[in-house]
């Protein structure tokens, strides 16, 4: 591991006010098994351990609430181990919403973009998570682009990368397109007051 | 104080209650040996088991989010997706399913209609592989055929035994007429 995740960084990240959904270590577990295995599994949780923040993936219960900073720790620690890049963050985010529990909760409501985007991605969002909040700013389904938000929600920037991903699986299981790409045009890490995020499609 | 800690005990069996539910309806789509999935109104697969992975070459996440046509026909995955809708299920179709390394499996696809109150919210897709049925039944066909060929050459291998012995007869009865002294 290249330490770029401190033990100081991790108490700061584990300050952070709020929680989140057990579901979301979940998906990275099932994600870390799909690429490495059981091996590789056990390598994210020993170096957890060495962090201070043990988790025993196997024993997460995905509706049960976990600190919001736990999150962050356990993706920055994946993403050291594996020395992921952010392509593969990405992928990650994307995969989560193929096998999260919390969005097959929601597939009732997959029958039309229009319902998905403005009336439940709000509450995907407090389904997942205490703080923070998903705003539907614009889908255009003619030009073919749809535009959010993300408010008070300032984990870490290797989240902004996750989150790509996960709109573009959102998306996938919304609009039948060969492509679909996702662009976080501002940044609260990058001094904008919120992150926004522009998904477009073929 | 005492409300407050009823429900938080109750929010936790709740959250157990949840984490079994959902281990076991994950065992059991992991474990069926059917290949299913569920379709969404907009013909985009949403929900897939190993068995579908297995079956079709590609990955669970690679399954969900693709259009069904790229799985079936277009104009085969239509007709049962219509008929789906005005019967609200059907049995036993045959279909072919595209696989990852451009193969064709013939499966016998059976569906149901999901409705919530009142709008269609998606098609369960459950198939049952019909490669190893279609190849004894072509195996069979070729014996049938084989055993026709043979029935045809035994029963005219009888005829012309009849027709010996019929001769034989014949010319027991006659007088043997040996050669003038």
């Amino acid at each position: 591991m290249n330490q770029e995740l401190t033990k100081e960084i991790a108490k700061k990240l584990m300050e952070i006010k709020g929680e989140t959904r057990g579901v979301v270590f979940k998906t990275d577990t099932e994600y870390v098994l799909k690429e490495k295995g059981e091996e590789g599994l056990k390598k994210v949780e020993e170096e957890l351990e060495k962090l201070g923040y043990p988790i025993k993936f196997k024993e997460i219960e995905t509706m049960a609430f976990y600190p919001i900073g736990l999150r962050a720790i356990s993706l920055l620690v994946i993403k050291e181990v594996f020395n992921f890049d952010d392509e593969k963050i990405k992928e990650m985010g994307l995969f989560a919403t193929k096998t999260s529990l919390v969005i097959k909760i929601f597939l009732k409501y997959f029958f039309s973009v229009q319902r998905v985007f403005s009336k439940e991605s709000p509450k995907m969002w407090k389904k997942h998570w205490s703080v923070g909040e998903l705003i539907p700013v614009e889908l255009n389904e003619e030009k073919k682009y749809s535009i959010l938000i993300v408010k008070d929600f300032n984990l870490h920037p290797v989240y902004c990368c996750y989150l790509r991903g996960y709109f573009c699986g959102i998306m996938q299981m919304l609009i039948k397109s060969p492509q679909i790409t996702s662009e976080e045009t501002k940044c609260f890490f990058r001094g904008d007051e919120y992150h926004e995020y522009i998904l477009k499609w073929k | 104080m005492e409300i407050e800690k009823n429900n938080e005990e109750k929010i936790s069996t709740l959250i157990e209650d949840l984490t079994s539910l959902e281990n076991y309806a994950r065992d059991l789509l992991y474990f069926l040996p059917l290949p299913i999935c569920l379709v969404s109104p907009m013909e985009i697969i949403l929900e897939a088991n190993t068995a579908l992975e297995k079956i079709s070459g590609y990955k669970i996440e690679e399954i969900i989010g693709k259009p069904v046509e790229d799985f079936f026909a277009k104009e085969e995955i239509e007709k049962l997706l219509k008929e789906t809708r005005e019967k609200s299920f059907t049995e036993r179709k045959e279909i072919n399913i595209f696989t990852k390394n451009k193969r064709e499996i013939m499966v016998s696809a059976s569906t149901m209609l999901r409705k919530s109150e009142g709008e269609i919210i998606g098609y369960f897709l459950g198939f049952f592989d019909l490669t190893e049925i279609k190849k004894k039944e072509k195996e069979l066909q070729i014996k049938v055929k084989e055993l026709e060929k043979f029935h045809k050459l035994a029963v005219g291998r009888e005829l012309k035994m009849i027709e010996l012995k019929k001769e034989i007869k014949t010319l027991k009865k006659e007088p043997i007429k040996g050669p003038s002294v």
